[in-house]
Formats: structure tokens, C-alpha cells, sequence
């Protein structure tokens, strides 16, 4: 082997021993030397989307990394470990560069903090269906569904928040509770006997007398019934903690109706209304369509809002993402239950 | 091929070639392993010329073409990656990307395709033709196991030079994914260096020149074996070396595979 | 073997018994038998292509006969094991016919590399053997020279060098002189004429030289292609004059003209 070659051998061989330990250097060991605080929080909704190495941000700062996730599962609770890397935090001092926090001072901080309302918070990350947790200062914290001494965190405990997609959840439950509890088929048997009750008496002899009572009673239907009409047209995705209230409004409104409409019938003088008995008659017929249809279309209302809460269920990123229009948008889903 | 018999008897035939393969290779592998083992306890009886010379061939010499096709698969990578990602806005997850499939995967594999088609191909080649011309008989006959003087000091070259020269592929691979970086979407030097610490672990590193470990020793493995197993005569040789590199990066894609797993299995353990 | 040691208190040098060789299933020797004494040289001659090569590989032990036995010294080669194979092929010298010098080594390397590696010569005397083996061939001075940069004659007496380097009691020359001028052939004879006075080595060899044959061989073996074995075997001399075999006659009075059964030639 000739001086070139051995020159050559010696020079690859110190290049790429360098490189080797410089891409060590560069990938791993300046983590190592960084300090580490840790703190810890219970949650009770399901952690789909987390992971170990999940980011942790603070304020939208990363700040460390899920470090452990476990299940409680006679508490049915989740505990979740992540990791800080302090070095974030700094103090100011006059006049000199800023210096990292020392790693009691984190935890006093962050104990403090948890006093003033400190919480944890699962968030969406990006397009992955990923979620992150976020720290954040929240005003109406509400309070834990356990208790935290139980479980002996060994690190500081953080409280947490039901993330969005659970709030919403829950409130769109809230609202589907509601809406089965309304005996729809009551309101409409109620309605036919009315009807009922309606073409027995035009027969009689006192009709007559009370046609301006039931032509005002009409009216209201007319507006209870738009009432309905607007609910089922309206912006769900905008409404949607408001549909419920509607929707009973205009429940009451047909009820109430209903009832009246049975008294005032009951009270009529049926002979004196014989020439307006065409006109009221087909307005009576008209008015249990569009109630029926009415009915119907709140029925779809609810199934188009069912398949909302399981799409979002199986996919919670489609929510931010926007990107499937016809199945994410709540507007659209409304939509959808109108055409079927 | 009008008797059926014929075929079954050929089918059979195959299937004696394939078992005399494959207890060859075992058997080869049983060979060097206790040669290896004896350098190891007698390094004077390691003959540290051709040691040195396989160095030279298998390392320094495989740089220029080495840092060329890893650093064009560094652009590619990153190139198709970029025009994938961009679209949902996930440009600062690419240094990642390109860090972990360099650094894990294409890295030392193409390192070692290269090193394939350099290295083992020409031990197979060095070998066969020392068959046909009797330098393998002679070794035999004056006493020398063959694999302790042929493939010994390839076996030690390759696995110093491999791991080195894939070190050089991931290093050069990155650069190659940075340039894409830098002029499709104009991400400064310290952005791409900070992104790429925080996606990919060291481990991802130690883990794709351990790999490489591995591959220098099915190269070498793979290239002497067909060189020993040449025929008698002259296209043997040719025949021999080309299927010392399909051989060869079959092995090595399957072992890719198999160490790819295990790996995640691993890490699965580390928590 | 005990009988036989029984018969001939000395045993033969080398000693075949119902030898079948050949590669994979084709049979090229079918059924020798023959035994050479300690001390002779020997020639196998026979067209090319007919197996003397691969006699040879069979008798030094590097492929396994499909039948039969060989006695090295009265010790099977065929059933030893690998211990006792090494002991018994520590005492070859073999020259191969396309010579096998190792190519990454230079022709002095080559000489000292048997001395090297199965011997605890120091490096001087290693030195001093190689140059002594070189003489012997007049290659002195060629010491640093590769063997690419050799000619094909002057490889063949690197390898006959190479054979002779330790000293070994059984030599095995496959084609020493083909291809080379009259004078040099002259001169590997008179060195295998020393070698037997120094050190009473048996020699077998392959050759088609008939001066060389006559000047050096105790006794030929003729084989042949189409019989699978042997045709004749005794003195040059008589088989010349005596042989029951015409071709046999032809082929030793006329040399060079015999008809070979192989289209090409057997050496470069
Ligand atoms: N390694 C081998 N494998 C298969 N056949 C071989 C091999 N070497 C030689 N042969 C065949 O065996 C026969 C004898 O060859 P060889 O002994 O070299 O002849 P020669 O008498 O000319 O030295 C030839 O027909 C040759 O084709
Ligand atoms: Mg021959």
C-alpha cells in the first residue's frame, strides 16, 4: 500500500469518525444534559390521539413531552405523565441575559398557577387526528369528577379540562335527550282527534258563532307551525345548543294550540258558521300537513345529528380539517336529513 | 419434456440444487464465523496487508460514488416528500421525515446496495477467478483454510468501512433533503438543523449503522460464498458475480425488514 | 492395510486402489490401481483431457473419489479427517499447470508464503530459502515483480519454486515444462534429478515433453479417454520398444504427433 492510498484510508477513516460522533452530538446527547420537571394529570374522556412524545405546549409554547400514559380503570380514569424541559422557563434579571428557572422554582410556579386555574387540555393537532396538550389559564374551572389525593401523584398534579370535542359532545347528547323525550305521535294523535272532533261539529248548528275565535286560533297554528319551519331550515351548526329550546317552543306552542283549539271547538255554536265552513276546513286539513311534514322533518333533523356525533366520534380531526364539507359541516348535515 | 416424469424428476433436482445451496451457505457461514473467531484470539495470524488494502477498496474508493447517489436520494426523497406535504401545510414535520427514512432506512440501505455492487461483486469476481485458475486448491493444498485467508480480512474491512462510509450516506443525504429545503421553501440552515434534533432520535441514527453492521456482513458474506461456489469455467466467474449481488441484496432487503421490526420492537420495550 | 503391510514392510509412496474419480455423476477414471514407490518419478501421460489433471487433485486430496481408496504412505487421504488430511498433505509440493501463484502477492511473498504460514522460520532465514528457490529456477532478481507482469513461462517455474519451497518428501508437477523453451525445460529436469539425489522426494508429474520423460521418468502411466483407465504402465524406455498397445508406441517414438480427443488445447 503506496503513502497516497494510506493518506487517503486515514483521512476517511478521521472524516467519518467525526461526522459519526457529531450527528451524535447533534441528535441526542444535548438532550440529555437538559434538566427535566414533571408533572402529572388525571383525565376521565378517552385519550384517542395521544401518545407517548405527544408535544406539551404551554400557551402554544412547546415545552416538553407525554411521558407516560396509564389507566386507573376502577376509576375509570386516565393519568397522563409528560415531561418539561424547563429551560423554557426563564427569569429576567436587570441587565443580564436571561436565566433558566431552577426546578423548584417550576414547581412552586406551576403550583401557584394551578391555584389561579391552571389546566390541562387536549388539543387537536394538525391534520393526523394527533392531539397535543395545551396548558392554559381557564376562569371557570369546573371540578375533577374524583379524587385527586387517591391516586398519590409522585409529580405535580395539574388539573385538566374536558377538551372541545368532549364538550361538544356532551351538549349535542344533551339536545338529542331532549328531542326523544318529545311525544311527537302524542302531539299528532292529539291533533287528528282534533280534527276529528272538528268534522263531527261542523254538523252542528252553533259553528257559526265561534268561526272569528277558531280563525284566530288558526293563525296562531300558522305561526306555531313557522315556528317549526324555522327551526328545521335554521344554521344548526350555528344553533346548536339552541335547537333544543326551539324545539320545545314550538312543541308547547302546537300543545298549547291544540288544547284551545279543543275548548274553543267544544264552545261553538255550529249553525252560525256554515258558510265558512269550506274555507276553515281546508285550512284545518292544511294545517295537519305541514305539521305532519313539520314532524317529519325534525325526525330527520335528529337522525342527520346522530350521524354527526358518530362521524365526529370516529374521526375528531375532520372537525378542524374542513376539508369533507358534506359530511363534517353540521349545515350540511341538516341538509342532507331535508333531501332524504 | 413429452414424459411427465421428466418434470417431476427436474423439479427434484431443484430441490437437491436448493438444499445443496442452502447447506453450503450454512456451512460457509459455520466456516468464516470460526475464522473470524480465530483472528479475533490470533490477530497476528490476521494478515493485515490484504486487511488494509480491503479498507482501501471498500472504503475511501466507494466515497465518491457513495456521497453521489446518497446525496441524489436525499433530494428525491425530500423533493417528493415536500410536494406531498406541502399541499396540507406540513412543512416543518419534512425535516423529520426525511431525517428518520434517511437516517433509519434509505441510508444504509442504498449505502449498502452500492457497496454491493462494488465490493461484492468483486470479492465473488476475486474469488472465482482464484477457483478457476487453482489459487484455491493451492491455498488448500498448502494447508491454509481459504476463508481465513480470503475472506477474513474482506469480513474486517467491511465491517469497519461500511458503518463509516454510511455515515458519510446519512450525512450527505440530509445535506441533499436540506438543498430541497432551502430552495423549494426557503428554510434557513438553523431551522432545518432544529426541526430535524427535534423529529429524529439518536437511536434512529445508531440503529441505521448498526444495520449497516449487519449488511457488511451478508455483503461480504454473500460475495465470497459465490465466488467459492464459482464453476469451472470461464463464464462461471461472470455468472457467480452477478448473482453475488442478487443474492446479496435480497438478503439484505429481507434482513432490512426482519431488523426494521425488531427494532420498533424494541423501541416498543424502551418505552 | 494390515496385510498388505504385511506383503511390502515399506508402504508405497502412493497406492491406488479401485479409484473411481470423475465430477458430479460423469466418471472420467474408472477402477485404477496402481502403486509407486518411495523415491520414483513418475509420469502420467495421457491425451488431454483424458484426466491426468484430475487424477492428480484426487491423489493430493482436494476432491473425494466416487469409489475406492488412496494410500499416501500407507495413510488414507480419503478417510481422514481434517486433522489428519492436513498432516498428510503437509508433505506435498504441488505446481499446479496454470501455475496459481496468488495474485495480490509478489513472486517472493508467493515463495514465503507456505513458509510463513505453516512454519516459525524467522523472517531472514524465510528470506534466504526464497532466494535460494528462486535461483533454483533462475528468477533471481524477479522478486518484487507480480505475477501479472510475469510471463506464462516464468509463472510455471515460480510455481515449480513454489512447490519445492518446504523441502516436501511427495511432489506433484502438472505440466512443469509445457509451454516452456527447450534450455529452461532442460533445466527443470536437472533440478527434479537434484531434488531426487538431495532428498529422495517421490515425484509424479504430467508432461507431454518425451525428452524430458526419457531423461527423467522411472516408469510411465499412459491413460486414456476412451478406456477410462490405464492403457500401459512400465519404463519409457520398454513401453517404447514393447508396448502391447500401438498407440501407446506411436505416441512415445513419435511424441507430439499423437491424435488428441480433445478439440482444444489443454493449455495456454
Ligand atoms: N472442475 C471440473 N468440473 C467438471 N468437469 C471437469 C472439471 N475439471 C475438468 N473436468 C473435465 O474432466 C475431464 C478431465 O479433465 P482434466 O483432468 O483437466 O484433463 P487433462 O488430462 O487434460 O488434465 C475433462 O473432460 C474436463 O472437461
Ligand atoms: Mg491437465
Amino acid at each position: 500500500m503506496n503513502d497516497n492510498s494510506k493518506f487517503k484510508l486515514g483521512l476517511f477513516i478521521i472524516l467519518a469518525t467525526a461526522v459519526f460522533f457529531a450527528a451524535l452530538f447533534i441528535l441526542g446527547t444535548m438532550d440529555r444534559f437538559k434538566e427535566k420537571a414533571h408533572i402529572s394529570t388525571l383525565v376521565s374522556e378517552s385519550v384517542q390521539g395521544l401518545s407517548v412524545g405527544s408535544s406539551v405546549k404551554y400557551q402554544g409554547v412547546p415545552i416538553g413531552n407525554v411521558s407516560e400514559i396509564m389507566i386507573y380503570p376502577t376509576d375509570n380514569v386516565i393519568r397522563i405523565d409528560m415531561e418539561i424541559n424547563i429551560s423554557k422557563f426563564k427569569v429576567q434579571q436587570a441587565g443580564q441575559a436571561p436565566v433558566t428557572i431552577p426546578i423548584e422554582a417550576f414547581n412552586e410556579h406551576v403550583a401557584e398557577a394551578v391555584k389561579k386555574g391552571l389546566c390541562c387540555r387536549m388539543e387537536l393537532e394538525g391534520i393526523t387526528g394527533g392531539k397535543y396538550i395545551e396548558l392554559q389559564m381557564v376562569k371557570d374551572t369546573s371540578p375533577p369528577e374524583y379524587d385527586v389525593k387517591e391516586f398519590g401523584l409522585a409529580y405535580t398534579y395539574v388539573p385538566s379540562q374536558p377538551s372541545l370535542i368532549s364538550d361538544l359532545r356532551g351538549s349535542v347528547t344533551a339536545i338529542l335527550a331532549k328531542l326523544e323525550s318529545i311525544d311527537y305521535k302524542g302531539i299528532s294523535d292529539r291533533t287528528n282527534a282534533v280534527l276529528d272532533s272538528i268534522n263531527e261539529r261542523v254538523n252542528s248548528p252553533k259553528f257559526d258563532e265561534t268561526i272569528d275565535n277558531v280563525n284566530a286560533m288558526v293563525n296562531e297554528a300558522r305561526k306555531s307551525i313557522e315556528n317549526l319551519e324555522k327551526l328545521t331550515g335554521s344554521d344548526v351548526k350555528d344553533k346548536i345548543d339552541t335547537i333544543s329550546q326551539n324545539v320545545s317552543v314550538a312543541v308547547n306552542a302546537v300543545e298549547s294550540l291544540t288544547k284551545s283549539v279543543e275548548l274553543e271547538i267544544k264552545a261553538i255554536e255550529f249553525g252560525k258558521i256554515a258558510e265558512n265552513f269550506r274555507s276553515f276546513l281546508s285550512t284545518a286539513i292544511r294545517t295537519s300537513k305541514t305539521l305532519d311534514e313539520t314532524l317529519f322533518n325534525v325526525d330527520n333533523g335528529v337522525d342527520a345529528l346522530i350521524e354527526l356525533i358518530q362521524y365526529i366520534d370516529s374521526d375528531p380531526a375532520s372537525l378542524i380539517q374542513g376539508k369533507k364539507k358534506p359530511k363534517t359541516d353540521a349545515d350540511d348535515a341538516q341538509g342532507d336529513g331535508k333531501k332524504r | 419434456m413429452k414424459n411427465p416424469a421428466d418434470s417431476i424428476i427436474q423439479c427434484g433436482d431443484m430441490a437437491f440444487q436448493l438444499k445443496d445451496e442452502v447447506v453450503s451457505l450454512i456451512s460457509f457461514v459455520g466456516d468464516v464465523t470460526a475464522a473470524l473467531w480465530e483472528g479475533i484470539r490470533h490477530p497476528k495470524r490476521l494478515r493485515w496487508k490484504d486487511f488494509l488494502f480491503y479498507m482501501n477498496t471498500c472504503g475511501p474508493d466507494g466515497v465518491p460514488i457513495t456521497i453521489m447517489i446518497s446525496a441524489l436520494m436525499g433530494v428525491v426523497l425530500a423533493y417528493q416528500a415536500e410536494v406531498q406535504s406541502h399541499k396540507y401545510g406540513a412543512d416543518n414535520f419534512l425535516p423529520m421525515v426525511i431525517g428518520c427514512t434517511i437516517l433509519r432506512e434509505l441510508g444504509p440501505l442504498m449505502v449498502a446496495i452500492v457497496a454491493t455492487g462494488r465490493s461484492g461483486s468483486a470479492f465473488a469476481a476475486e474469488i472465482g477467478t482464484m477457483k478457476i485458475s487453482e489459487e484455491l486448491d493451492a491455498l488448500r493444498t498448502m494447508g491454509i483454510r481459504p476463508t481465513r485467508f480470503l475472506v477474513v480480512p474482506k469480513m474486517w474491512a467491511m465491517l469497519f468501512m461500511l458503518p463509516l462510509l454510511t455515515v458519510i450516506g446519512d450525512f450527505v443525504g440530509c445535506a441533499g433533503g436540506y438543498m430541497v429545503m432551502r430552495s423549494e421553501l426557503g428554510m434557513p440552515l438553523d431551522v432545518f438543523l432544529r426541526l430535524t434534533r427535534q423529529g429524529v432520535a439518536v437511536k434512529y441514527f445508531i440503529e441505521g449503522v448498526l444495520k449497516s453492521v449487519v449488511f457488511a456482513y451478508i455483503i461480504t458474506m454473500t460475495g465470497c460464498w459465490r465466488g467459492f461456489r464459482t464453476g469451472s469455467d470461464a463464464i462461471a466467474v461472470g455468472r457467480s458475480t452477478t448473482s453475488a449481488v442478487v443474492t446479496s441484496i435480497l438478503f439484505i432487503v429481507l434482513t432490512d425488514a426482519f431488523l426494521a421490526k425488531l427494532f420498533t420492537v424494541f423501541y416498543g420495550w424502551q418505552g | 492395510m494390515a496385510d498388505n503391510n504385511a506383503a511390502n514392510p515399506a508402504p508405497a509412496a502412493i497406492e491406488v486402489r479401485d479409484l473411481s474419480i470423475g465430477y458430479g455423476s460423469r466418471v472420467v477414471l474408472d477402477n485404477l490401481n496402481f502403486r509407486i514407490e518411495p523415491g520414483q518419478i513418475v509420469t502420467i501421460l495421457g491425451g488431454s483431457g483424458c484426466g491426468k489433471s484430475t487424477l492428480l487433485k484426487h491423489i493430493i486430496g482436494l476432491y473425494k473419489p466416487l469409489r475406492g481408496d488412496i494410500l499416501i504412505n500407507g495413510r488414507s487421504i480419503v478417510t481422514a479427517d481434517e486433522q489428519e488430511k492436513r498432516s498428510i498433505m503437509s508433505e506435498f509440493g504441488v505446481a499446479y499447470q496454470g501455475g496459481a501463484l496468488f495474485r495480490s502477492l509478489n513472486l517472493a511473498e508467493n515463495i514465503a508464503l507456505p513458509m510463513e504460514e505453516l512454519t516459525n522460520w524467522t523472517r531472514a532465514e524465510i528470506r534466504k530459502r526464497v532466494s535460494e528457490k528462486l535461483a533454483l529456477v533462475h528468477l533471481n532478481g524477479f522478486e518484487k515483480y507480480m505475477p501479472s507482469d510475469l510471463s506464462g513461462g516464468m509463472i510455471k517455474r515460480a510455481a515449480f519454486a513454489r512447490a519445492l519451497a518446504l523441502d516436501p518428501k511427495l511432489l506433484f508437477f502438472d505440466e512443469p515444462s509445457a509451454g516452456l523453451d527447450p534450455l529452461t525445460s532442460d533445466m527443470l529436469d536437472k533440478v527434479i534429478l537434484e531434488i531426487r539425489e538431495k532428498t529422495h522426494a517421490t515425484i509424479m508429474m504430467v508432461t507431454h515433453e518425451l525428452p524430458s520423460i526419457f531423461r527423467v521418468s522411472d516408469r510411465v502411466i499412459m491413460l486414456s479417454a476412451e478406456k477410462k483407465g490405464i492403457v500401459d504402465d512400465g519404463s519409457p524406455a520398454y513401453l517404447r520398444d514393447h508396448s502391447a498397445d500401438e498407440y501407446v508406441r506411436t505416441f512415445l517414438s513419435r511424441g507430439g504427433t499423437y491424435k488428441s480427443n480433445s478439440t482444444e488445447p489443454d493449455h495456454a
